[in-house]
């Protein structure tokens, strides 16, 4: 009877009894990550761009590592008809060189000052994003 | 517009390249020698450290050999592995 009491009860107005909250609990022991590996990219690719010197009035430029093999560089700028002019480069690391990848499409292998360009620019990306990005020591990779 | 890394020379901040000859001179012995000691030292010494960590560390020296001897495709390409473990080793410290 006492059941049965009780379950009209419930049905009329619910169940008051204590339920566990913890699943509204944010969990103590893991932290949220901060950064996207989107904004993580956007964060490096902004000291990229600044390994070239001032980026000229009116372009945004853009050069970051996109995986193990691919480097990316693009540019934005308005032309003298104020229109939007765009250039990405890709540069792919293969076995044999670095192939370079350009709209039209136009395919060369690096060589010469520019493929020098190229490493002394990655090295200098690798040494920066590594300090201000990652707070690494370059040589070592421990945290700094 | 220029080719991309075809830069004036007065923007150019060499560290790796304005070591004479470093992409051109062919590595000797004792440089291929000292390079495999350091890399494997630094092997040793992560044994105890967390999965991203240690590729991190390990890339990091893998670099460092890399430089040393001149193959510039897998010289570009540790960079890269490193920069990714890096990023991977972000999310894994925050997890």
């Amino acid at each position: 009877m006492t059941t049965l009491f009780q379950k009209t009860i419930k049905l009329l107005v619910g169940d008051t009894s204590p339920q566990p909250l913890d699943f509204l609990k944010m969990p103590t022991n893991r932290q949220a990550k901060q950064l996207t590996e989107r904004q993580l990219i956007n964060l490096e690719s902004e000291i990229g761009a600044r390994l070239f010197g001032e980026v000229p009035k009116g372009h945004r430029r853009e050069f970051f590592c996109l995986d193990e093999r691919t480097w990316i560089w693009h540019e934005e700028w308005l032309d003298e008809h104020k229109k939007l002019q765009v250039m990405t480069t890709r540069y792919e690391v293969q076995e044999k060189g670095v192939l370079k990848v350009q709209p039209g499409p136009r395919y060369t292998y690096l060589e010469g000052e520019e493929l020098n360009n190229l490493l002394m620019a990655t090295r200098l990306y690798y040494e920066q994003v590594a300090r201000e990005v990652y707070h690494r020591d370059p040589a070592t990779g421990q945290k700094i | 517009m220029n080719d991309t890394f075809n830069l004036p020379k007065q923007e150019a901040r060499p560290t790796y390249l304005e070591t004479p000859g470093v992409i051109e001179a062919a590595p000797s012995a004792e440089r291929h020698e000292r390079a495999a000691a350091e890399l494997a030292g630094v092997l040793n010494l992560f044994d105890d450290t967390p999965a991203a960590e240690a590729v991190v560390q390990t890339s990091a020296a893998e670099i460092a050999v890399a430089s040393e001897v001149i193959d510039y495709p897998d010289y570009l390409h540790r960079v890269g592995q490193h920069i990714i473990a890096m990023r991977r080793a972000e999310f894994d410290l925050a997890a």
